[in-house]
């Protein structure tokens, strides 16, 4: 497993890269292999909801050529306002797919874009696993690298957003960041400008894959200024990091998303200033060498107060007028867990933004994530420049994915780097079969240690002369073998089980145990997107909240409202509160959006949790945080503050659209029993167990669809009544109701049902 | 011979009569006309009427109510284009095929209604549900339009229930009685109540002086009638979003040849007009063709625009005077240019007839906001046909190769000029740098 190069006789020093291709190769194969359970276990599908506008530009794409793409005006969402994709979106996922997908058909190998698109995840991840090794060699050797390719290739952590199918943009992403890594590593130890401009290059390709960027633009200058605080500034770092800005700024300048984000925006002025500052230490050096060393000292005080004040001033000052943009919300609440929550609840809302919960840091890393603090001791013991950027990485690392669950993504490397730092120390150690000549002294030097045990690995008689107890026994050194060894098989097993159970699930598609345990699959939201597909007019607008957007673009092929490129926070509030109000208020709303089918989520039937009654307190607060006067979340609360929609529920929420578009002849599917949503395990009034109960009555829409399980229901949005009725009377009228007492004493007052005054006229 | 088959031959043939009148008709939508009488009713009283219908080449099938073969819809299809319904005084119901929701579902399918209220008889359940359904509300039974200061004197005396009208401040749609008349309207019956239903159509109205007498509350009626003066409806319409019309007649007497034989009654064309509105003789106007474009191009229709691009859109409207397609011709036609609110709220300029039609076209420059805008026309006019037409466009942004390039910019010939000065003292230093070679003291430089 650990490999000593330098201890190894020399015939087996000639096959050690061969084996270590075979080993590198099979971690790879590895890394993808378990990442196929989705695919073996479902199918080929592009998977959640972020993909499928992935793989819809993708498409678009290999349909056309790239230019057409960058200038792509999306009119089939956001439906009137349109996006503006081409310029809104990060296209390297896309055109990597592009490219694979065209040197595939030029060799003659036809494959469909949406394999291309499917596999693109692990087979991204192998070349991770790839990239770690090279990373982690260079901060302790390769049997470091090794572990750390072997880690990274199956850590939960990180096959969570890489299993076949998960076409995001954080598939190539995380490939890319340790690629960038070990550049910069690579640049700043040989101090090459060779090797800075191949940093900025796959500086560029980051930038252009993923917003995730921005780690890696403050991370390198945090390495930088560290160092020069540390006082290690050297000709290689000024080399490494200014070949890196400045190409790499003015290449990333080059992606229109990003434009003059660069120079403009607060997140990436650290970089910026990073740069002067070498620019001024560099220089001050430059003049030291030159000047008594008195006079260089009261010129570096003024010369650093000055500057010091006069950046500041200046930062702040181009803050306030604008020029550079303030920081954003989502920026805030990476310092400030509760400010989504209080301030942009669009963001809160979102499952992935949440806090990370402390089982999951030991779910998705297992062993590791004890291992991690032990390889960052070990990585300070040495204190190598790059040590401390895997030591800064670590910090800021582990602070990020404790605010946010989905950036455990950008933890995960890290301490699968130091994990395996830690544990080949322990390996080196322990397989070190020679007891040291200064006992009781700690080896610090891994390097001189080796050297000094050379040859002795296969000195199996040691074992038997040496003492039964004591840290140098080799009993001791069986045991603590032993359970590493076990803990790493157990590694493997945890691995493999999260990755098979927790994260293969498209949840396009739903995998369900019948009573006699054998699989069973709830296709709804396809059996309903292609009925939308089938069914509807090309120009059909679907309304339904943002998370099924962009499902319902690459699946049904029809014009959203929103979807999940949550850009305009008034537009989404628009949805949640024609889904919170009462349908005569929604309904103007509709008419004015062109809606043509509402499509809503319901999991009441089946218990699918995640249906849109869970989530509507959300559309409820994100209205009521653009309309604060007509949609009010207490409304929505039993005076007891409960969240319920049985015969307690609020008039609120029986009246708001999304309740009675989830609940509209759901009592009539069951018979004296009484009806119960088994997702929120409430009985839901029904006219045939309970008589003061009505049944639920939708007036301006009708229901036009609801899936096999009930879970995808699709309402068609009524026109106006052609004889200019309100949908309440025409409804009353259709369904054989006398209108409210008898009109024939019509005027002045109660003549219209509703009582209404008329109007006299003229 | 069985019924149905006799039905069968009925149909078969007043179809093949209808095949050959249709190139005759009149109206718009059709000639076949259905006319539910009742038993009591003689015909003969109102043969002025029907002949002047039959001279404007309807076909009519004249059927009573309580036909158990009369339906106004033959397999799903509608049997007829027009229906006149005059309320039998004798029975209780009109039959089950003429409820009220067949009747609505009949406009729904694009057939016009006139409804004749008897004068003698409350409106029956059905054709009573039918008006509410339309927002008119028809009085109680027996009730009568009084009227003490403008009456028969011939005809009621005493009761003052024959009212004289005069369609100068009563015909409140002019269009109907057309060319101006000083003539009568003789007006025997009650009058009915209207509610807010913007899609009313509003024709006769009594006058001033005249309330809705209820000879079953006597005195009291007089305190608070059912209605009164000018809120009192004699005849109204309404005209459906599918521009379907139908048209309430409080009083079938007002078209009988009584009245219209009456010294100086402008009835018969009073009559003519209500026929020609309901059976989409007038008043009826289409949109012929509508396009839009880039200005000075040719390619019609096309699905997308750039921002700030020149438009054009044209629409052809055209009016049928009761024989022929005609250009129609009107100053108030407006386009609006909308993304959720109009951007953009256009009078389209009459340009010149073409053909039958009267071309508008307007030209604009597309806001500088892209988007999914709609091309809206909607020109709804009382008493004229509803012209609506939407088309959505798509209004892109500039593409990247769509901007002025730097060197078309005067403003930028300083940025311009900064770089290439930058490059070329970048050379001159290289040149320098390399060419000048270490002097005195070979120095560290830091780069």
């Amino acid at each position: 497993m650990v490999l000593l190069p330098s201890s190894v006789p020399q015939s087996a020093a000639q096959a050690l890269p061969l084996l270590k291709t075979v080993i590198l190769l099979t971690i790879a194969g590895a890394a993808i292999a378990s990442r196929l359970f989705s695919v073996a276990r479902f199918e080929s599908i592009i998977h959640e909801f972020d993909p499928w506008f992935n793989f819809r530009a993708t498409k678009y794409l290999v349909s056309h050529d790239f230019y057409s793409f960058l200038d792509w005006f999306d009119d089939r969402t956001w439906y009137p306002l349109g996006r503006v994709t081409g310029g809104t979106l990060y296209p390297g996922l896309m055109v990597t797919s592009a490219l694979i997908f065209h040197t595939l058909k030029a060799l003659t190998l036809p494959v469909d874009i949406r394999n291309v698109c499917v596999m693109l995840a692990p087979v991204f991840s192998g070349l991770t696993a790839y990239v770690t090794y090279l990373f982690t060699t260079e901060m302790k050797d390769e049997g470091a690298g090794l572990l750390a390719a072997a880690f990274i290739g199956i850590a939960p952590g990180y096959i969570s957003r890489s299993v076949a199918g998960s076409y995001d943009n954080e598939a190539i992403a995380i490939f890319l960041l340790m690629l960038t890594f070990y550049l910069w590593i690579k640049a700043l130890k040989l101090g090459s400008a060779f090797w800075g401009a191949l940093t900025a290059l796959f500086y560029f390709y980051m930038v252009a894959a993923w917003g995730g960027y921005v780690f890696i633009t403050n991370i390198i200058p945090l390495h930088a200024l560290v160092l020069i605080i540390m006082g290690r500034y050297s000709n290689r770092l000024y080399v490494a990091y200014s070949s890196w800005y400045s190409l790499g700024t003015l290449a990333s300048m080059q992606i229109p998303f990003v434009g003059f984000l660069p120079i403009r925006s607060s997140e990436h002025m650290g970089a910026l200033g990073v740069f002067g500052l070498l620019q001024l230490v560099g220089f001050s050096l430059y003049i030291r060498a030159r000047l008594p060393s008195s006079q260089f000292k009261v010129l570096i005080m003024v010369a650093t107060i000055g500057l010091l004040s006069f950046g500041v001033l200046a930062i702040v000052g181009l803050t306030f007028t604008g020029v550079i943009a303030p920081w954003t919300g989502r920026f805030y609440s990476l310092w400030d867990t509760g400010y989504a929550k209080i301030h942009i609840p669009i963001i809160a809302s979102v499952s992935e933004h949440q806090p990370t919960a402390w089982p999951s840091f030991l779910f998705d890393t297992h062993m590791l994530i004890w291992l991690f603090p032990a390889g960052v001791y070990l990585l300070f013991q040495k204190l190598r420049d790059e040590h401390v950027f895997v030591i800064i990485y670590a910090i800021l690392g582990s602070y990020f994915a404790g605010v946010m669950v989905r950036l455990m993504l950008t933890l995960t490397p890290v301490v699968c780097v130091c994990g395996a730092v830690a544990l080949s120390t322990i390996f080196d150690q322990y397989t070190n079969l020679a007891t040291p000549e200064t006992s009781g002294e700690d080896s610090r030097d891994g390097e001189s240690n080796k050297e000094e045990s050379s040859s002795s690995l296969l000195n199996i008689s040691g074992l038997a002369r040496a003492p039964i107890v004591g840290i140098f026994s080799p009993w001791s050194r069986v045991v603590v073998m032993g359970s590493f060894l076990v803990y790493l098989c157990m590694f493997v097993q945890h691995c493999t089980w999260v990755t098979s159970n927790a994260y293969s699930s498209p949840s396009v598609v739903l995998a369900s145990q019948l009573p006699d345990g054998s699989a069973h699959i709830i296709d709804d939201f396809r059996e309903a997107y292609y009925w939308l597909r089938k069914n509807t007019p090309e120009d059909a607008k679907i309304m339904s909240w943002w998370d099924y957007g962009y499902q319902i673009g690459g699946m049904a092929d029809r014009t959203t409202l929103v979807d999940n490129n949550t850009w305009n926070n008034t537009h989404i509030a628009t949805v949640g509160k024609a889904m919170s109000s009462r349908e005569e208020v929604s309904y103007p709303i509709l008419r004015k959006h062109d809606v043509d089918y509402i499509l809503v989520i319901f999991g009441g039937l089946i218990g699918y949790s995640g249906d849109d009654m869970n989530k509507f307190l959300w559309m409820v607060r994100i209205a009521e945080g653009i309309w604060p006067e007509e949609v009010q979340e207490r409304n929505f609360f039993t005076p007891r503050g409960e969240y319920r929609v049985d015969e307690q529920a609020t008039p609120t929420m029986r009246n708001s659209m999304m309740y009675k578009m989830c609940y509209y002849r759901f009592t009539e599917l069951f018979g004296r029993q009484g009806a119960v949503d088994r997702v929120r395990n409430q009985r839901i009034p029904s006219p045939t167990t309970d008589s003061s109960a009505t049944p639920i009555q939708l007036n301006t829409v009708e229901e036009a669809f609801t899936s096999e399980n009930w879970i995808v229901r699709i309402y068609k949005v009524k026109d106006l009544d052609i004889f200019g009725r309100e949908h309440a009377a025409a409804m009353a009228f259709e369904e054989g109701k006398k209108r409210g007492g008898r009109t024939i004493r019509a005027p002045p007052s109660g003549g219209h049902g509703k009582g209404k005054a008329r109007v006299l006229r003229v | 011979m069985t019924p149905f088959g006799r039905g069968i031959i009925r149909i078969l043939g007043f179809q093949l009569l209808a095949l050959v009148s249709l190139a005759l008709a009149l109206s718009t939508t059709g000639s076949k006309l259905l006319v539910v009488l009742d038993p009591s009713i003689n015909k003969e009283d109102y043969s002025i009427f029907f002949d002047d219908l039959k001279d404007r080449d309807f076909v009519i099938d004249f059927r009573s109510a309580n036909d158990p073969h009369l339906s106004l819809f033959n397999y799903g299809e509608r049997a007829y284009d027009h229906v006149i319904l005059t309320l039998p005084p004798t029975q209780k119901a009109l039959g089950p095929n003429l409820l009220a929701k067949p009747l609505l579902e009949f406009m729904a399918n694009g057939g016009n209604v006139l409804v004749l209220v008897n004068p003698n008889e409350h409106a029956l359940g059905s054709v009573r549900e039918f008006a509410r359904e339309l927002d008119i509300h028809l009085p109680f039974r027996d009730t009568k339009l009084v009227d003490h200061f403008h009456f028969d004197t011939a005809a009621s005396p005493n009761l003052h229930d024959t009212v004289i009208l005069d369609p100068a401040t009563s015909l409140v749609a002019p269009s109907i009685l057309p060319g101006a008349t000083r003539k009568k309207i003789v007006y025997s019956g009650s009058a009915f109540a209207l509610g807010n239903n913007q899609l009313l159509f509003p024709i006769l109205r009594a006058s001033d002086t005249a309330y809705v007498y209820d000879p079953a509350e006597e005195l009291l009626a007089s305190d608070s009638p059912f209605v009164s003066g000018t809120q009192a409806y004699l005849v109204a319409g309404i005209q459906a979003r599918n521009n379907a019309r139908a048209v309430i007649v409080a009083s079938s007497s007002m078209l009988s040849n009584d009245a219209i034989d009456a010294a100086d009654s402008a009835n018969r064309e009073l009559a003519a007009g209500i026929t020609k509105w309901t059976f989409q003789e007038s008043g009826v106007i289409k949109l012929a063709s509508v396009t839009h474009k880039l200005a000075n191009t040719d390619e019609e229709n096309p699905q997308i625009y750039r921002v700030k691009k020149n438009i054009t859109y044209e629409a052809e409207i055209s009016e049928w005077t009761g024989d022929k397609w005609v250009p129609f011709v009107a100053d108030d036609v407006q386009l609006e240019f909308t993304m959720l609110d109009p951007y953009y709220r256009l009078t389209l300029t009459p340009v010149g007839a073409n053909g039958d039609s009267e071309l508008y076209a307007t030209t604009f420059q597309a806001p500088d906001q892209h988007g999914m805008f709609t091309f809206h026309l909607n020109y709804k006019r009382t008493g004229l046909s509803y012209v609506e037409d939407k088309r959505t466009v798509t209004l892109r942004h500039f593409g990247h190769n769509e901007f002025l390039r730097s060197f078309e910019i005067p403003n930028a010939y300083p940025y311009i000029t900064s770089v290439v000065v930058v490059v070329v003292a970048w050379v001159l230093f290289t040149v320098l740098w390399v060419f000048s070679g270490p002097e005195k003291v070979p120095e560290k430089k830091t780069q």
